[in-house]
């Protein structure tokens, strides 16, 4: 199978299963941007985000049989790359307090350069900068946060208050504040 | 993409995404390495492969299964161990007086009973029973497994033989209490 962008993730998916090397490539190569994107920017760090991608793209294979639709392959990655990174997050060691975000901001971080996106985000701690990067960029709500961190929602909405807030203090420009 | 939800507009509510979102989103991460392309594909194969082994593994044991019935642990050479360890701890026991025909002079047939022993003697009939028992199961299992793996009949001839040296004189009560078990009671 040559794994062109013809071909759906859900025969791709079928077909690396079935040990089709060429199609588990081109699933690979068809979203690892996406899921390595949100690994990298929720963890921080490349080789633990590397490993998440790696870690997830071969459970897809053992889950082919409950994406009953290709189209949701994405989304299915994705969310189990989160979900991966939490649980990451949770083993490493307990949360420490994002105070790192004042500083940052007092040191004139703009949340619009996103050039200074990844140095605002590894300023964080690990917990607050997942939380930040789900909640703000995938869309991803409190009760979801609170039940994946096995913590409050009101624990969620503190810290993603909390980081929003001074984020917001540096933003002027911005239409909605 | 989950959309994010945006703040309504003039809404400061502090808990809904910033505007600016879009703006992360579309910030450039840096692409995967090459080496994780290479690891993962090692990784499939890997995978592949050992899944084609346990495939090959589980047609090879199917066909076999096919051919001779399923794969069983020999369980008769067990029970006829056991019963034959029993035997001979309770064979002295209930050995006839030196006048009386030996049970092991007398091997027997399926159906046949040694001299008397010590009948009447509670504990020593309780003993008969346990042993009968043991012996009838491991009768029942050698037959069975007899019958898949071919085994020879030696095996069940000897267990004839313990059953035999176990046995009582057969009486109107003890011929009911020492039959042989029900072997769908098993």
């Amino acid at each position: 199978m040559d794994g062109g962008s013809a071909i759906d993730d859900t025969t791709l998916l079928a077909a690396a299963r079935a040990g089709d090397r060429g199609a588990f490539a081109a699933l690979y190569r068809r979203h690892a941007a996406a899921v390595h994107g949100l690994a990298l920017r929720v963890l921080g760090d490349r080789s633990a985000a590397e490993d998440v991608v790696q870690d997830v793209f071969l459970r897809a294979l053992d889950h082919v049989a409950l994406l009953r639709d290709g189209d949701r392959l994405a989304g299915w990655l994705k969310r189990s790359a989160a979900n991966a990174c939490i649980d990451l997050i949770r083993r490493r060691k307990p949360q420490a307090d994002p105070e790192t975000l004042d500083r940052l901001v007092d040191e004139n971080a703009d949340p619009f350069d996103a050039e200074r996106l990844p140095a605002l985000l590894d300023g964080l701690a690990p917990a607050t900068r997942a939380l930040l990067w789900l909640f703000v960029v995938e869309g991803w709500t409190h009760p979801e946060l609170a039940e994946r961190f096995g913590r409050s929602e009101s624990w969620s909405k503190s810290i993603i208050s909390r980081a929003l807030r001074q984020l917001r203090a540096r933003l002027p420009e911005e239409p909605d504040a | 993409m989950t959309t994010p939800r945006l703040p309504p507009a003039g809404d400061p509510a502090p808990n809904t995404a910033p505007a600016w979102a879009d703006a992360w989103r579309n910030a450039a991460a840096p692409e995967p390495s090459a080496e994780l392309e290479a690891r993962l594909m090692a990784a499939f194969d890997a995978r592949r492969d050992a899944g084609r082994a346990a495939s090959t593994e589980a047609s090879r044991i199917e066909v076999r299964e096919r051919r001779i019935g399923p794969t069983r642990p020999p369980r008769w050479a067990l029970a006829f161990a056991a019963s034959a360890a029993l035997a001979a701890v309770l064979v002295p026991a209930f050995a006839p007086a030196p006048d009386t025909e030996g049970v092991a002079a007398t091997p027997t047939s399926a159906d046949g009973h040694a001299p008397p022993a010590s009948v009447g003697d509670t504990a020593a009939d309780d003993a008969r029973i346990e042993a009968l028992v043991a012996i009838d199961r491991a009768l029942l299992v050698y037959r069975e497994q007899a019958a898949v793996d071919g085994i020879e009949a030696a095996g069940e001839t000897a267990l004839w033989q313990a059953r035999a040296s176990v046995l009582p004189a057969a009486g109107a009560d003890d011929a009911t209490r020492f039959a042989p078990i029900d072997p769908i009671a098993l």
